[in-house]
């Protein structure tokens, strides 16, 4: 996939919508393929001036033709803003906007065998998969993303929304990365690839990583993952549910905390978020169960306390609580890549409620449209990296001929439910290609 | 016309995933949502966007018994100018 990183220019303490439009411009270019290089940043229309909102010498773009490969003759990022038209994987929902104290852009992605994409079998003309996204600025929440399913509806981090601001996650005003102005952020990381995007923030008030300035800055990753398709199970449940969309939403951060810093526990005013969701998630046959919109956020993996007593909670593996750690190996210190897998019926995913079993979770017995996650571990183009893993977010490694660029994410490794707590001392990283990693034939 | 009871809000509510509030002893604090439903397969017809102009009033949209079901915390105001949605009030 392609990917991004933009550095932003702390000098710039703009807190104008209109003025933070250009930097949209700038992300939504690079999205579009008009930016192979940073040092273009700024030369385009509406785009502001060069180094105006990110430092180009220190922004990284990975965008030849070569990253941006897709399954079929559809291009990665088409201009159509029509769901029924557009050709490509990924098109415009609507070009950057801005005003007052807020910006946003808003694209759609198309699961890779969605059969608008040009050159998809007519075989699976009956799956039409796709969601929307928003990226957009506030002065008052910083950056959010929030994506919304076929309908327009289930608005996903659930605290997110498609209005003028949005949090991305917790919902209240404790976790935001960059609010009040242009300078409040740090860096930027965006994937974009046909089979995920994803998208990260950090903001480190603290300057260099210090464990005595643990208790300062904020970061957020957020990734969106198609599954392999599989005829009998994805097109059957879209032809009953249009917002049935195999694959799932991984949404993750801390806040009043460094993530960088090794080795030290989260403080206890920090905060923190974790949601694994998805559309359309089958619920016994004929039964689709909707994301709950009410979260604990203190709860996570097999604890998640959702506000429902019927239903049952994915996960991925390995843990996101895990502590992972290299071993040696011939070839240097490992495992480097675990593929994180999700897995949608864990034998007790919901936690401790005694009646939210796989059994009560819906009617029948496990079957193709029954329990439609029965297909164990699909993978998400996301990998499990050992803790702490290099030497920040962003850096870039290479395994086999592929590179990878990093994500830190949140404190683990001595308690079982939570990030929050005085065990956990190391800081998970995870690892997503920068080139395109195109779908997989159906089956 | 909101519902208000509390029983279907929690029945409702969790099909849809709505954020229902709790106080404490994890009684339902929410006292009224607006809940809609419609045997229209049409996507124009059941496009969140079609029923309500605010885009911060979140649409909490399920497949429940084959029929579509959306739920709101606040008022929609329902548009529904293809006249294909009924409320759930009871």
């Amino acid at each position: 996939m392609a990917y991004f990183r933009f550095k932003v220019n702390n000098s710039n303490t703009s807190a104008s919508g209109s003025q933070i439009k250009e930097a949209m411009y700038i992300i939504y270019n690079c999205m579009l393929g008009n930016h192979t290089s940073a040092s273009t940043f700024g030369t385009l229309s509406n785009e502001g001036s060069a180094n105006e909102w990110f430092n180009s010498g220190d922004s990284i773009v990975v965008n030849d033709s070569a990253h941006r490969q897709t399954k079929h003759t559809g291009a990665l990022f088409d201009t159509s803003t029509s769901t029924t038209s557009a050709t490509g994987v990924y098109h415009v929902a609507s070009a950057p906007y801005g005003t007052s104290s807020y910006a946003y852009f808003d694209f759609y992605k198309r699961h890779y065998m969605n059969y608008r994409i040009t050159g998809t079998p007519s075989t699976y003309s009956n799956f039409e998969s796709y969601v929307k996204f928003r990226i957009g600025w506030s002065s008052n929440t910083g950056w959010w993303i929030g994506m919304q399913d076929r309908n327009a509806g289930n608005t996903l981090p659930t605290t997110s929304n498609f209005g003028t601001s949005g949090y991305i996650g917790q919902p209240s005003s404790s976790l935001e990365v960059g609010d009040q102005a242009w300078d409040k952020t740090d860096t930027l990381d965006l994937w974009l690839g046909e089979t995920h995007f994803g998208w990260a923030t950090y903001h480190y008030t603290g300057g260099a990583p210090s464990s005595s300035n643990i208790n300062a800055g904020s970061n957020h990753f957020m990734c969106w993952s198609d599954f392999p398709y599989i005829d009998s199970i994805d097109g059957w449940h879209q032809d009953q549910n249009t917002i049935y969309y195999p694959g799932v939403m991984l949404n993750v951060g801390m806040s009043q905390h460094d993530v960088r810093v090794r080795d030290v526990a989260p403080g206890t005013s920090d905060y923190s978020e974790f949601q694994l969701l998805r559309y359309g998630k089958v619920n016994g046959i004929g039964g689709y169960w909707n994301s709950p919109a009410s979260q604990s956020h203190t709860n996570y993996v097999n604890h998640s306390s959702g506000g429902t007593s019927h239903a049952h909670f994915g996960r991925i593996w390995p843990s996101p609580l895990s502590s992972i750690t290299g071993s040696p190996t011939v070839d240097g210190s490992g495992p480097i890549l675990v593929p994180v897998q999700y897995q949608g019926t864990p034998s007790y995913g919901y936690g401790t409620a005694s009646t939210t079993t796989v059994t009560s979770a819906g009617g029948g017995l496990a079957s193709a449209q029954n329990f439609g996650d029965t297909r164990w571990g699909p993978m998400l183009n996301l990998y499990q990296l050992p803790d702490e893993f290099g030497d920040g977010p962003g850096d870039r490694l290479k395994v086999g001929s592929d590179y990878y660029r990093t994500a830190w994410t949140h404190k683990k490794g001595g308690n079982s439910t939570t990030f929050q707590n005085t065990s956990n001392r190391t800081t998970n990283v995870y690892g997503m290609p920068e080139k395109s990693v195109v779908g997989p034939d159906a089956l | 016309m909101a519902l208000t009871d509390a029983a279907r809000i929690e029945e409702l509510g969790s099909l849809l995933g709505m954020p229902l509030q709790y106080d404490s002893d994890e009684s339902l604090t929410t006292t009224e949502v607006w809940v809609y439903s419609t045997e229209s397969k049409v996507d124009s017809e059941i496009n969140a966007r079609s029923l309500c102009a605010d885009p911060e009033n979140d649409a909490r949209m399920n497949m429940i018994d084959g029929n579509w079901h959306a739920g709101f915390m606040s008022n929609p105001n329902l548009i529904d100018s293809a006249d294909v949605w009924s409320e759930i009030t009871e």
